[in-house]
């Protein structure tokens, strides 16, 4: 009966949407209060019944009911009872359900929190998002239904991919989702306010919080992805420039963009078109995303085209949310009151042109992305754009933004002096030169990672300068530098971490690429090779069974150039119910790299196939990328009201309108 | 009954949720009720005057110097300034509206409705009439089902040891050619094709190259290749042919050798000779007559009156028609091939219908999975062949021809 319960609530949730999207929007425009009181309720009760059809479900998943179609195409008895859970949105249609369980989440979490909103804005927004709501389970209820059941239950079922069977994977979607999702509330922050057709001050200080929010489970998410790729993958890559990587990263690129369009909209009242231009945007991206990676037009587009009824319906709902809401951009935006003036100059000035670069970087990752599909739909030609395109151009258009990037936070708003900027970024410069010379003495090059780290140090470096001047270090006592560190508000910490946290992940990359060295040889026990000053050796193998696998665990014995010795076990698994072998690379991290090794199959002469790479710096990209969440949590932590002193102008300057 | 008393309850509970401020709103007279428009104007107002404590306490903890703050009042008075400007102009031309509307009741009745349409559209989707099937309740099933395959493994032990035991006496007494045909037939049915093929080789050789035994190999060559008539098994056949053998098994694999490579109408000539000679009640009929009328509406090939014999009922499962019928086979003689290609297509997806709507039919899934095969549609072949094996797990029986047909239209098997 509760598998049953989980599908009526979610039919009645499909109610409660189409009434979401109609009532709200009639109470805001009547402005009768006591309509306006059931927008909330609305939202909140759709969240509730997604809620108890997401947990039914998963008790069909935990109990191993075989009556459930879902449950028998992505379940195994044998399977441990982690990932009989992550089973649940580890396929479409679960995946699916746990999308729209977060974005009604997102929309009743509004509704608790937004009682100090203008009511009519609120209800707008509730509108918005119940829009949003019902596309997608319409779309789960007609063609994606978790709920399908048989008469004739088999006794087990076909267990679930084995790569998939992974913590790392396993919270990667969720946090992905939050992600994306996140950027709906922006999103329908934005719609609300262009059918509402002005943009007030509460607006601005409830989309930086929601963005932030969003952006910080996606770069967690897009972390997740990249860390579980470089150790179960087994061959060391971490990011392939796959298109269902993209789809997650043109969001981000978007809302990295958007969240600091926000802080201006916030702070200084100005940018509100852009900011809402970007909102749109940002929720496109994820909306296509979610199209490119649930239609199967990746796989091939043959496939979208065989059976394309789950394709269309998305395509058909992204046409209609993105095609609606710019129409509606380009109809209500001329009509914004354009708000506070600023000179090229400043810190908006320095804003605007990273929002600039980075929403040029998310159109060179959508056209290296699509135009294979668009290609292949017109021509039949196969082709695939990979790290070559993306490299070349993504590199050169992040360049100039991680070089301004040190600028920002130093500018005042509304009007700032370049050259008063570059003198308090001396050490930096010192610090880039030191830097260079070093890694030439030591590595001797290539090129690209004299200059990759060079723009990691610049970055690093003035992003603390930036701080250090903030709180006077080195300029008074240090009592008052911790005094003044106290009182510094939490976001200028978030901004310091953040900054920093991108430097890191720049060195982390050009480390690992300039680098890491690699060997694949066929070993016997206790034969040796060298790599890079390491020793490694075969010292044993041995097999075991696992709950749903049998493994062949080798215990590979490491000298290092500093006389220690590490014992690293990867093992070969084979999955017994769907029959698949996985890697378990074996890693040891540290703060100058890791030591990766990858056991293989037994070739001709009885020995092992083994891979052995040392990739110096790589953990910093994940370190890097913990330190910029933390840098957003800390940000999101700051509720204060936030207020951007202007600059006074000394001479009579020409301002530039900010829209 | 008791699921419709819960999901009866969970449509009151979210009906009365949503719908209770309505119910508590006609206990508020209208002139408590807060004039919006003003009360927006006011919030922006709030929010200015909070930005203006905030900058003083920046000053207090030295974030802003003086000066900062000051060119930030400003900017904030500004915007207060301006706000209060538009307070004044709305109450002047009293824009300010009424906020009971009268739609109150017509939201109520829409909510009503949506809420029955939504039971409505369970009743379509859902399946109430079925229980929960967690396995920890269903041990009773996992021990029958561990029993029929003790009960499985160990027919098939005690085979293994008869067909071990009759190997032996005929390495004794090896002219006994009865007992190598038995060998080869027992290993055909254990599905060792390729050593009943040594078996009935014995059985060749020893009889003089006889044409029954040379069919019998044929056929236990072709099994091993999967299905396919090679150059041996070819050899086999036209010897046996020859040699004035009436095996059936001789025309049906030479015409599978004429279809397979490429020549369908001989293959069907071939056939229809091997039927209209046949007696009505041989059991490889049905069998045989399919082949053909597949063979003709893939090819648009004619046959209408060349068949003369009446095949007893084709089918086991009960009065359904599941295949073409005589006249829909003679329509589709006279359609140009764009017509038969739409006929065909429409058939095969009816077929798929009646299985979605009535899966539990074997042999309805084989001639599904064949179809498809045949209009040279792997992809949905492949996905017949997922949902057949899914559908009947549990019969190992059934999984294993779904396999060997598998293997025949060369689907692969995962």
């Amino acid at each position: 009966m509760i598998v049953e319960i989980g599908h009526y609530a979610l039919v009645l949730s499909l109610v409660m949407a189409m009434a979401q999207s109609t009532i709200p929007f009639i109470a805001a425009s009547r402005r009768d209060i006591v309509l306006l009181k059931i927008a909330p309720r609305l939202a909140i009760a759709c969240f509730a019944l997604v809620g108890t059809s997401f947990a039914a479900l998963t008790y069909a998943y935990v109990t191993s009911d075989f009556s459930v179609v879902n449950v028998i195409a992505n379940s195994h008895t044998s399977k441990p009872l982690i990932y009989k859970i992550t089973g649940v949105w580890a396929n479409h249609e679960g995946s699916m359900l746990l999308w729209v369980m977060i974005l009604t989440l997102f929309a009743s979490a509004v509704a608790a929190f937004g009682r100090n909103l203008p009511p009519s804005l609120l209800a707008r927004v509730i509108g918005v998002m119940g829009i949003i709501a019902l596309g997608f389970l319409l779309f789960i209820l007609l063609t994606s239904n978790p709920f399908e059941r048989v008469v004739n239950p088999p006794l087990n079922g076909e267990g679930m991919n084995p790569l998939l069977q992974d913590p790392g994977i396993a919270i990667h979607p969720p946090f992905l989702y939050l992600g994306y999702v996140g950027f709906s509330v922006a999103f329908a922050f934005a719609v609300a306010a262009l059918i509402e057709g002005r943009v007030d001050p509460a607006w601005a200080r409830w989309v930086r919080p929601w963005t932030l929010a969003a952006w910080v489970f996606l770069t967690a998410g897009i972390g997740l992805g990249s860390w579980w790729a470089y150790y179960e993958l087994g061959w060391g890559g971490w990011w392939f420039w796959d298109p269902v990587e993209n789809a997650s990263f043109m969001p981000w690129l978007a809302g990295t963009a958007l969240l600091h369009s926000a802080i201006v909209v916030e702070k200084r009242d100005a940018l509100k078109s852009w900011t809402i231009f970007l909102a749109i945007l940002a929720f496109s991206f994820s909306l296509l995303g979610t199209f490119l990676v649930r239609s199967g037009a990746l796989t091939s587009v043959h496939a979208f085209a065989t059976d394309p009824t789950r394709g269309v319906f998305i395509l058909f709902l992204l046409c209609l949310t993105v095609g609606g809401s710019l129409m509606l951009y380009a109809w209500r935006a001329p009509t914004l009151k354009g708000g506070g003036l600023f000179q090229p100059i400043s810190r908006e000035g320095a804003l605007v042109f990273n929002n600039v670069l980075l929403s040029i970087a998310a159109a060179m990752v959508l056209l290296g992305t699509l135009y294979p599909l668009l290609l292949e739909t017109v021509t039949g030609e196969k082709i695939s754009v990979g790290a070559p395109f993306f490299n070349s151009t993504f590199v050169p258009i992040m360049t100039p933004a991680i070089i301004a990037m040190v600028f920002g936070p130093l500018m005042p708003w509304k009007r700032a002096d370049l050259f008063a900027v570059l003198g308090k970024l001396k050490i930096a410069i010192a610090a880039v030169i030191l830097v260079l010379l070093v890694t030439y003495w030591l590595a001797g090059g290539p090129a690209f990672a004299l200059f990759g780290m060079g723009l990691a140090t610049w970055l690093f470096v003035g992003t603390i300068l930036e701080w250090t001047s903030r709180i006077k270090l080195f300029r008074g006592p240090l009592k008052t530098s911790l005094r003044r560190m106290r009182n510094l508000p939490r976001s200028a910490h978030g901004t310091m971490l953040a900054h920093a946290g991108v430097a890191i992940v720049v060195a982390g990359i050009t480390g690992s690429q300039a680098w890491t060295e690699e060997s694949v040889q066929s070993l016997g026990i206790g034969d040796s090779t060298v790599l890079s000053g390491h020793t490694f050796t075969l010292s044993s193998l041995r097999e075991y069974e696992g709950p749903n696998f049998v493994a062949r665990e080798a215990t590979i014995t490491i000298a290092t150039p500093g006389e220690r010795t590490i014992t690293l076990t990867p093992e070969k698994r084979v999955y017994t119910v769907e029959g698949m072998p996985t890697t378990e690379a074996g890693i040891q991290s540290g703060i100058t790299g890791d030591i990766y090794a990858v056991i293989g199959d037994e070739d001709a002469n009885g020995k092992w196939v083994t891979r052995f790479y040392v990739k110096p710096m790589i953990p910093w990209m994940w370190t890097g990328g913990l330190v910029m969440v933390l840098g957003g949590l800390m940000s999101l932590s700051d509720r204060r009201y936030r207020v951007g002193a202007p600059a006074r102008s000394t001479k009579a300057a020409p301002t530039v309108p900010a829209e | 009954m008791t699921i419709w008393i819960v999901l009866g309850a969970l449509t009151l509970l979210v009906g009365g949720y949503i719908l209770w401020p309505l119910w508590r709103g006609n206990t508020v007279s209208a002139p408590d009720a807060p004039d919006t428009d003003n009360d927006e104007l006011q919030r922006d107002l709030a929010v200015y005057r909070d930005q203006l404590a905030e900058i003083d306490r920046d000053i207090d903890r030295g974030v802003l110097t003086t000066e900062q703050a000051d060119a930030a009042r400003i900017e904030v008075q500004r915007r207060i300034l301006s706000t209060d400007q538009r307070i004044q102009s709305r109450s002047l031309s009293g824009e300010a509206m009424a906020h009971v509307s009268r739609l109150r009741p017509v939201v109520a009745v829409f909510t009503l409705v949506l809420l029955v349409v939504g039971i409505g559209f369970y009743i379509n989707l859902g399946r109430p009439d079925l229980p929960d099937r967690p396995i920890a309740s269903r041990g009773d099933e996992i021990m029958a089902a561990r029993q029929a395959r003790d009960v499985d493994s160990n027919r098939t032990t005690a085979f293994n040891r008869a067909v071990q035991d009759l190997s032996n006496r005929l390495l004794e007494n090896p002219d006994d050619l009865k007992g190598w045909e038995l060998l080869g037939a027992s290993l055909m049915a254990l599905g060792r094709a390729e050593e009943a093929q040594t078996a009935f080789l014995e059985a060749v050789k020893r009889s003089g190259r006889d044409g029954d035994y040379l069919a019998m190999y044929a056929e236990s060559v072709i099994r091993a290749e999967n299905g396919q008539v090679n150059v041996i098994a070819r050899g086999a056949l036209e010897e046996a042919a020859k040699s004035g053998s009436k095996d059936p098994r001789i025309q049906y694999f030479l015409g599978l050798a004429d279809a397979q490579n490429g020549n369908v109408a001989a293959a069907i000539d071939r056939w229809i000779m091997l039927v209209n000679a046949a007696p009505a009640d041989a059991s490889w009929l049905p069998m045989v007559l399919g082949r053909i009328e597949e063979s003709a509406i893939a090819q648009g090939i004619d046959i209408a009156g060349r068949i003369t014999i009446t095949p007893p009922m084709v089918s086991n499962t009960p009065s359904e028609t599941n295949g073409p019928n005589r006249e829909e086979m003679e329509a589709a003689a006279e359609m140009t091939p764009e017509q038969r290609q739409e006929m065909i297509l429409g058939m095969v997806s009816q077929l798929a219908d009646r299985l979605k709507e009535n899966p539990d039919n074997p042999e309805g899934w084989a001639r599904l999975i064949r179809a498809y095969a045949v209009i040279n549609n792997p992809d949905m072949a492949q996905q017949a062949y997922d949902t057949a094996r899914h559908q009947f797990a549990d019969n190992s029986e059934l999984l294993a021809q779904f396999s060997s047909l598998a293997a025949e239209l060369g689907i692969p098997v995962n």
